[in-house]
């Protein structure tokens, strides 16, 4: 896979309210390399969105601070470039996809207006040339007439429709990593299927590196390369995709893959709901933050934070773990697959 | 399973046009949110309805719950053999114990400024249920028990909670009259995947307890396969497949099913989705235009010479669709797929 082209260090970003410290991001490394999709999974809270907002630069500061950790992105620290420096990187290199296509655009502007503006900025384009540029871009995405549909407003598109604006504009500068949050979540199966297999289009045409934030394991699923589990605030697991869905060790994630629901099986008798309520940010359990969750639970799981373990056999970051009843879990999953035969 | 044949909700031809913005020198325009649709739910039963934003299905919601305003509705609903679609606001308020709703913002649907045990209690007091407010408080104790909410909590604000504890609470309100029906909009919509099936476990529960029957409207099909004994599939306002769950997942027959079904993803990297999906073009039209034919037309990828001029209509019996591929009559022989089958069993 070669050098990274995002490194994400031990990162850990708080929020001062008046009710106490929100630790939205406990400890996050993370690596991500040309021309793969990494999805991030985890619980509304679980600090998926918050992570890639610092890597943006976007958390308002106060009331968050980012109190540690490094993002080397180019062989800079972009905790470190001040806003002006920032302006560079963001939106040209690094562009993103908000979740709710509805609100992401600015009611007052044409269509033409909000996507000119980043390549006349970035790219240095005259307003001609960026028009040219953007007519380029929706016919790119899929939006019929488009050199005729410009001028129209936000709210004269159809939220798919939107949604492919918002995809256009991101890759207006045709950026080395899309971050894309929950972009399809707002959105009908049969758009949902077409906005995945165009951002896979453009990024087997561009080669850019995809982070893709969703709760959604059937997306994660036909989309990603690898995933990262993440549970308060912190990873509980990652692995390539075909791995963590076949032999996920962290007990949250086998919740998880259990917990779904799936339409192209006969009726389960009941789902296997991980009892419980997700942790409160602002008073997180002591160690393992799904221990009051987790029916592997030992007195030991609340001495202290479990460390992310590898245990991939081939390379070393290929699977990793925080949980201290790994081994025994997989032990119970293969025996018990072996008893009950798969259906 | 439903217990008996007892049909609880009958709705016959159903059809709510709304006004649409009426411009200088032009005729009105109907908004066709839902326009003539057929089903029954019986006693203990979960009927599903699936389709994309914009088909219909909580306009659905609203009409069977008399919640239309402004609007023409046409068409009869049977709640529990009552003719209840024409009757006024007040002449409904007694037919409101028999059916109830769950909605989908469990963030919108609680009164801020009301303690919980009061949002559960109010319905039975409106009703004069469970004799005095001791016999009340009583009630709702057993509810939050019933819809594990701890009692403990009931003198507290719905902010206190999580969403999955508020769509409890949600859940508790409307079983508080003890309705025979539940409709429930998308109640799991907003939830994370893992709560999601707490509560999914816990109308399931309810059900096989209370003998409860639900509408249970989502647009997430797994959801819908694993609650509902029956599922109809709507697209424009119309029923366009109706089956049980089972039947409808493992062998769907319309055009439109097939390919809504194509471009769900399946939480596992093994199956190549992608390998089988149909993928259709364009988006859902406005609800604006009258069809002649089938609505679908446009947009079929199995679509006949004479789909646009004639109108298919919901037939069989047991499995249900709505497409003239099916009706043996109308095929069109230069192009007979699956001619004859309105009456397939897999």
């Amino acid at each position: 896979m070669g050098q990274p082209i995002l490194q994400v260090k031990d990162l850990e970003v708080e929020f001062v309210t008046d009710d106490g410290i929100v630790r939205a991001v406990n400890d996050i490394s993370f690596d991500l390399y040309p021309g793969e999709t990494l999805g991030i999974v985890g619980e509304s809270g679980s600090g998926k969105s918050v992570t890639n907002l610092t890597v943006l630069g976007l958390i308002p500061q106060p009331p968050g601070r980012v109190v540690s950790g490094e993002v080397l992105f180019d062989e800079h620290d972009l905790l470190e470039l001040s806003n002006r420096q920032f302006q560079t990187i963001r939106g040209k290199r690094i562009a993103m996809i908000f979740q709710d296509p509805m609100t992401a655009l600015n009611p007052f502007l044409s269509i033409q207006d909000q996507l000119i503006e980043v390549s006349m900025l970035h790219l240095g384009h005259t307003r001609a040339q960026a028009i040219n540029h953007a007519v380029e871009l929706l016919e790119l995405v899929g939006i019929p007439a488009a050199a005729s549909r410009i001028t129209e407003y936000p709210h004269q598109f159809s939220g798919g429709m939107r949604q492919r604006v918002m995809i256009a504009m991101a890759l207006s500068c045709e950026p080395d990593i899309l971050i894309a949050d929950e972009p399809t979540t707002a959105l009908d199966v049969t758009i949902q299927a077409q906005i995945l297999d165009l951002l896979k289009a453009m990024q087997d045409k561009r080669g850019m590196a995809i982070i893709f934030i969703t709760h959604d394991l059937g997306v994660v699923a036909s989309i990603c390369d690898r995933v990262m589990v993440m549970y308060g605030g912190r990873k509980v697991e990652q692995a390539d995709t075909k791995t963590l869905f076949a032999s996920a060790r962290h007990p949250y994630t086998l919740g998880l893959l259990d917990s779904a629901p799936r339409w192209d099986q006969p009726q389960q008798k009941r789902l296997q709901a991980i009892e419980g309520q997700p942790p409160d940010m602002m008073n997180l359990p002591a160690g393992c933050a799904f221990s009051p969750r987790c029916e592997w639970k030992t007195d030991e799981c609340s001495a202290a934070v479990p460390e992310l373990v590898s245990i991939g056999s081939e390379t070393t970051d290929s699977h990793v773990v925080a949980c201290i009843h790994a081994d025994q879990i997989q032990q119970a999953r293969s025996t018990s697959s072996e008893e009950v035969p798969h259906a | 399973m439903p217990n008996s044949e007892n049909t609880i909700l009958s709705v016959n031809n159903l059809k709510v046009h709304f006004p649409g913005k009426r411009k200088f020198g032009q005729p009105q325009r109907w908004i066709r949110a839902v326009d003539g649709i057929n089903f029954d739910v019986k006693e203990g039963e979960t009927l599903g309805l699936v389709g994309e934003s914009g088909c219909g299905k909580s306009t659905t919601a609203r009409a069977i719950l008399n919640l239309i305003h402004r609007a023409k509705v046409q068409g009869t609903i049977h709640l529990n053999g009552t003719r209840i679609d024409n009757l006024s606001d007040r002449a409904m308020i007694s037919h409101r114990l028999t059916v109830q709703m769950v909605f989908q913002d469990p963030f919108a649907s609680l009164n801020p400024r009301m303690m919980v045990g009061n949002i559960i209690r109010e319905p039975m007091a409106n009703y004069k249920l469970f004799g005095d407010e001791t016999g009340r408080r009583l009630e709702v104790i057993r509810l939050m028990e019933l819809v594990g909410v701890n009692p403990q909590y009931m003198n507290r604000y719905p902010h206190e909670f999580s969403g999955g504890q508020r769509q409890r609470i949600g859940i508790a309100r409307a079983l508080a009259v003890q309705p025979k029906l539940i409709i429930c909009d998308e109640a799991v919509s907003a939830l994370d995947v893992s709560i999601q099936a707490q509560v999914i476990n816990l109308l399931m529960d309810l059900q096989q307890k209370l003998g409860v029957s639900y509408v249970f409207i989502a647009h997430d099909l797994a959801v819908v396969r694993h609650i509902a004994h029956r599922v109809g599939v709507m697209y424009l306002g119309k029923i366009v497949e109706l089956a049980d769950s089972k039947e409808l997942y493992d062998s769907p027959k319309h055009p439109y099913t097939t390919a809504l079904l194509s471009a769900a993803p399946v939480p596992d990297p093994l199956v190549d989705v992608r390998a089988n999906r149909i993928t259709l073009t364009g988006e859902v039209p406005s609800p604006d235009i009258e069809y002649v034919g089938c609505s679908f037309a446009d947009r079929c990828p199995q679509v006949l010479g004479h789909c646009a001029a004639t109108m298919p209509q919901l037939s069989g019996t047991g499995h249900q669709v709505s497409c003239l591929l099916y009706e043996d009559d109308n095929v069109d022989k230069s192009d007979p797929p699956n001619s004859n089958s309105a009456e397939v069993f897999v």
